[in-house]
């Protein structure tokens, strides 16, 4: 029995040897190759200490560079797309152009598979800095915005740090970043577009419809140079160029004329009989006249001087895109002071059966809580409901969009 | 009791279980996971097996204990160095390895060990794919990362989650119970030296 029990325990001992033996030998073959593969950590967020790079945003979590493949490897954490962060690992070679993302972690993210149908991934690949043909998509705004800040992100580790050349954008890239932006009437919180292309014809390239009825623009070049051309209907013609600085003033007249035929001619004139929301909302009696607001290019589709016994009103309808991407109807009448003196509002948030786990949301005190509001002490907060921040959001853009035509209203006027 | 609880099916189960679960998302994760379990077993199986004689009862389950570790940490060493995208596919459940394949060990002579170890690693590995291919397939709408369009639209994303793991791994199993009825008992599985012997004669 105890020779047996030696035995027993010589053997163990043996084959715990041989084993560790057996790991450690597999481990020395292994690791040189598996180091060389990692290559150099440059920096590591849960170790800073000894970092060799300077690293500002909080998606980079690694950096590795590698000399053997003359890559960069990163690891980058998303922020929130529509349900949660990701985990990405990017590799970027010693020309600026991505090699590969993969998402190693996608989270709760339920969106990925409308990113896989999109071949959203590999519309990365052998991008540079720019990511000129990354395209965000649709149905999945806030998970492919995620991914494509946090790559943008690595990428301006890499050019702060002199790791790559920062690569140039084009003219074309410039513009059609700058499109959401110059015109906000065409485009959700996000800054993703809202609506249809348009084919392009004389001086346009191609062209956006957005989907509020507030407007549309065009790609056009003049004398060589690109520039975006905007058309709203109550603010006419504004001209961009690439540097987004506006150049209304020095386009050729012949290019406004051309743009404005062309807009008209696709999404038709402007619709300039007062809604019969506003007209309940003014006094009996009062007169109004539709009024243009050059270079108004957010949601504001329509605006009105009112002519009342008391003095002058201002009459706007804002269309901003709420949940689901759908525009939502806001109308406001202010004062001569700019003060908000009526508001209605038709937009699905407001309906009781909408949102069954909300408290019922007192619609008329809602409305009221806007009146006497003006630019200087709007703050946002009368815009929220708990339970609907896509729609709060929306009612606060109609505010400021309304404020900034009153403005340029007013001070167009003198 | 200790004889009822360390032989008990379900007991037995769940050591595989958890770990096969976790890396049979997809059908490659499970292909890799099947395969590195399948090539560590049959090590495992073979250096047992020739130990086998010269260890006592008690001993042989920590030999086998230490092998199956051993191999499985070999094993993702070197998944590691030359198949990279393997190891970062099966992540750290390549070392959960050792805790599956201690279910599966045999004490018998070697060439019947290996033919039984080669059998269980088969089946694990093909109960393992269908495992995965069914999850991937109804839970993401793709097979082998190629998405298939057909099943876009009736996806069931719970299934590429651990919970529907759980709940597909239960259908599975009654559809196998229910084609292969009268399957030994889980005391026949287990090691027959996870036992002292004293415990074994009671």
């Amino acid at each position: 029995m105890k020779k047996n029990a030696l035995k027993s325990i010589l053997c163990l001992v043996l084959l715990t040897a041989v084993l560790a033996v057996a790991v450690f030998g597999v481990n020395a073959l292994t690791d040189p190759i598996i180091q060389a593969r990692k290559g150099t950590l440059l920096f590591d967020r849960s170790a800073p200490e000894g970092a060799q790079l300077t690293v500002s945003a909080d998606t980079v979590q690694s950096v590795y560079r590698n000399d053997a493949e003359e890559i960069y490897t990163l690891k980058l954490t998303t922020a929130k797309g529509w349900q949660s962060s990701m985990g990405l690992t990017l590799v970027v070679d010693y020309e600026g152009r991505i090699v590969s993302l993969t998402v190693d972690d996608p989270g709760a993210e339920t969106k990925m598979g409308d990113l896989d149908q999109a071949n959203f991934l590999p519309s990365f690949v052998g991008q540079d800095s720019t990511l000129a043909a990354v395209e965000l998509v649709g149905g999945a705004t806030l998970s492919s915005r995620a991914i494509h800040g946090a790559v943008a992100d690595g990428f301006n580790t890499l050019i702060e740090n002199d790791l790559i050349a920062e690569a140039q954008k084009s003219d074309e890239q410039l513009l059609k970043e700058l499109a959401p932006i110059a015109f906000s009437g065409a485009a959700n919180a996000s800054r993703v577009l809202q609506g249809e292309e348009l084919q392009g014809s004389g001086s346009a390239s191609s062209g956006f419809a957005a989907e509020n009825g507030s407007g549309c623009f065009w790609y056009v070049e003049q004398n060589g140079e690109k520039l975006l051309a905007v058309y709203s209907h109550v603010g006419g013609v504004s001209v961009f160029n690439a540097q987004s600085e506006i150049v209304t003033d020095a386009a050729d007249p012949a290019l406004i004329e051309e743009i404005v035929e062309l807009s008209t001619a696709v999404i038709g004139e402007r619709n300039t009989e007062l809604p019969g929301t506003l007209s309940k909302m003014l006094p009996e009696g009062a007169e109004a006249q539709p009024v243009d607001i050059p270079g108004l290019t957010n949601s504001v589709v329509g605006a009105w001087t009112v002519e009342t016994e008391e003095g002058t009103l201002y009459a706007f309808h804002a269309r901003p895109y709420g949940y689901g991407n759908e525009p939502m109807d806001f109308f406001y009448v202010l004062d001569e002071a700019g003060a908000i003196s009526a508001m209605r509002v038709k937009a699905i948030f407001i309906e009781e059966d909408y949102f069954p786990n909300l408290p019922q949301l007192d619609k008329a005190a809602y409305q009221e809580g806007y009146l006497g509001l003006t630019a200087e002490n709007y703050n946002g907060e009368q815009a929220q409901i708990t339970g609907a921040t896509i729609s709060s959001d929306a009612a606060d853009t109609a505010v400021k969009d309304v404020f900034e035509a009153f403005w340029l209203l007013t001070e167009s006027r003198g | 009791m200790k004889k009822k609880l360390i032989c008990h099916p379900v007991t037995l189960l769940f050591l595989g279980v958890i770990p096969a679960l976790a890396s049979s998302a997809t059908l490659l994760d499970a292909l890799g996971m099947g395969l590195a379990a399948l090539c560590v077993l049959l090590c495992s199986t073979l250096v047992l097996s020739l130990l086998r004689a010269q260890l006592s009862p008690a001993a042989r389950f920590a030999a086998t204990l230490i092998t199956v570790a051993a191999f499985a940490a070999m094993a993702q060493l070197l998944l590691r160095a030359f198949l990279p995208g393997a190891a970062d596919m099966l992540g750290y459940y390549a070392a959960i390895l050792a805790a599956e394949l201690l279910i599966f060990g045999r004490e018998e002579k070697t060439g019947a060990a290996l033919g039984s170890a080669l059998m269980s690693g088969l089946c694990f590995f093909a109960f393992l794919l269908v495992l995965g291919a069914l999850r991937e397939l109804f839970g993401s709408a793709s097979i082998a990362g190629a998405p298939v369009a057909l099943l876009k639209s009736c996806t069931i994303p719970p299934l590429s989650k651990t919970s529907g793991g759980f709940i597909l791994f239960a259908i599975l199993l009654a559809v196998v119970n229910k084609l292969f009825p009268g399957q030994e008992k889980a005391a026949d599985l287990a090691p027959a030296d996870a036992l002292p012997e004293a415990e074994k004669e009671a």
